[in-house]
């Protein structure tokens, strides 16, 4: 027997949860199906939510939604081999509400959005995951099958995350043939450990009172050529979480590589004080897309994509940001096929119009960075190895007394330069890439 | 019941785990239900394994489910973290990747 909907989403993250509750607000009969439960989670991470995105699908979320500390201090650091220099901002004005950004861990917020799911009248399918997507002889989407029955939906809002393999299958596009992507290609690896540390000595290490929450972001730039990561660390209430995303591994070496890369970085004078005493409660990894939303599948007849799924995700070498374009991209998801389901045409011409939503919304402008000088820069050797050790040599050769006179900056700089074998045309190529920015 | 969790030990460059004891260490964390084999979630074609130029599975998957073991390409399902990483690394049509059914596999208490 198979029961026929509006709209059926795939996966209750962020994208799915947040497109599935809008879907039911504008009326539709909306199926949500998610392989895990509020107990047993296949979801994994913490982070922050900038803004104020989720307030036009859940309007007093952040009185209601089992938050984290909001930010207050962000972290910049260069780790060098077993020195480190930092940039630190502290901005009391991010201390009042609406904060500019507030923690979320997924233990907590996930079950959350499950109930808030519920109350809008969605009807959730937990502890499912669905097996294949129903296409049609023309290959466009109607539905998916879970548990060995067919569930019809006019459009079915695929948030499945990075590793999906529903992607995989050959699905018809608007003018190209069919494409099979494999699942969880354009990813690279990432990892997340959280330690159990009481909210005393979290706010004592690091200089915080109550809600307030600390992010440090660090440039390891200790790794072997060729090898870029972006290592994280944030205070949360009563847990401290360590996330890694890694870049350019190659594959006979990605997985010895990932828990050397991350125990390195654990380790590392300047971040091992900050665990002492902290129980490491859980570790998973999970992939990280990492190509952005251009270069990814987003509509098709009978289908929309958002979230991780749809390549959602900010990454340069400095950031790495999904919650809010899983949240956008959910809802404009949710209106796009509102309006499918009104005209009754869910055809890839009318669902195309997700696309132009992302764009007035601004969404798709933020992904344009990842092609751009500064994601370059930003991911270039140069930034993730060779400035570390430069700056780390600069400060030693100002900071350090040897009882000698002092040489003058500009002559500390020059040295700096030679003992790093950084030439002048690379600082200048850089400054051209980031200067020609701005 | 919640993964066991292990305290850190005092920070030491010079101190270093051998590798499958860290493996070990960091899967005790972890929370499973086992799925029964007649529905292992991933499958492997072991007559292309065996023709295989570089076993990039077994390097990539973080749980090691993935060893070769006198010649031959064993793969175990149970300690699977679903990542996708193995999805990736065979290009020789033998990985065929699937999420576990709902509820089993990983799940996730803290993070």
């Amino acid at each position: 027997m198979s029961e026929r909907f509006d709209a059926i989403v795939v996966g209750a993250g962020f994208a799915g949860s947040v497109a599935a509750i809008q879907l039911a607000k504008g009326g539709a009969n909306v199926l949500l199906v998610e392989q895990g439960t509020s107990a047993d989670r296949k979801s994994l991470g913490g982070g922050w939510l900038f803004g104020d995105d989720l307030s036009e699908v859940l309007p007093g979320w952040e009185k209601e939604m089992p938050l984290e500390r909001h930010l207050l201090e962000q972290r910049l650091v260069f780790l060098d081999e077993d020195s480190s220099v930092s940039f630190d901002f502290r901005d009391p004005t991010w201390d009042s509400s609406p904060h500019n950004a507030t923690g979320v861990l997924r233990s907590k917020t996930d079950p959350w959005l499950l109930t808030k799911t519920r109350d809008a009248g969605v009807h959730l399918a937990s502890g499912t995951a669905v097996e294949r997507l129903s296409t049609d002889s023309n290959g466009s989407v109607k539905g998916v099958e879970l548990k060995g029955q067919s569930y019809a939906a006019d459009v079915t809002v695929l948030a499945c995350g990075s590793s999906s393999s529903l992607l995989s299958v050959p699905l018809h596009g608007v003018k190209e043939p069919a494409k099979v992507i494999p699942a969880g290609a354009g990813t690279d690896p990432g990892v997340f450990e959280v330690y159990r540390l009481d909210a005393h000595s979290i706010n004592e290490r690091f200089g915080l009172r109550e809600d307030e929450g600390m992010a440090l972001q660090a440039i390891l730039g200790f790794l072997p050529g060729g090898v870029s990561a972006l290592g994280s660390m944030i205070t949360h209430r009563e847990v401290l979480s360590i996330s890694l995303c890694l870049k350019g591994l190659a594959p006979d070496d990605e997985d010895s590589e990932a828990q050397a890369v991350l125990t390195a970085f654990r380790e590392h004078p300047s971040i091992a004080p900050y665990l002492v005493a902290g129980t490491r409660v859980e570790r998973g990894e999970q992939r990280i897309p990492t190509q952005g939303p251009f270069r990814r599948r987003l509509f098709g007849p009978g289908f929309l994509v958002c979230g991780d799924a749809g390549g959602f995700v900010l990454r340069d070498g400095l950031v790495l940001r999904g919650f809010n374009y899983a949240i956008r991209s959910g809802r404009l998801a949710a209106e796009t096929a509102l309006e499918a389901i009104r005209a009754k045409d869910a055809g890839a011409t009318q669902l195309g119009k997700y696309r132009k939503k992302l764009g007035q919304a601004g969404v798709l402008a933020e992904f344009s960075r990842n092609d751009s000088g500064l994601e370059k820069f930003l991911w270039s050797p140069r930034f993730h190895q060779s400035y570390p050790h430069v700056l780390t040599e600069l400060m030693h050769q100002i900071m350090t007394e040897n009882g000698l006179p002092k040489k003058s900056i500009v002559q500390t700089l020059r040295e700096v330069r030679r003992a790093t074998k950084t030439s002048r045309r690379a600082l200048a190529n850089d400054a051209l890439d980031v200067g020609g920015l701005v | 019941m919640s993964g066991s969790g292990d305290s850190t030990p005092t920070p030491s460059r010079a101190q270093t785990e051998p590798e499958f004891v860290e493996i070990k260490r960091r899967l005790g964390t972890l929370r499973y239900a086992t799925d029964s084999p007649e529905h292992a979630h991933i499958t492997i074609k072991p007559e292309i394994c065996a023709r295989c130029p570089h076993s990039f599975c077994t390097y990539v998957c973080p749980a090691q489910c993935y060893q070769r073991i006198e010649g031959k390409l064993l793969f175990r399902y149970e300690d699977c973290v679903e990542c996708g990483a193995c999805a990736i690394a065979c290009d020789q049509g033998s990985v065929t990747w699937n999420f576990p059914r709902g509820p089993y596999g990983v799940r996730y208490a803290f993070g």
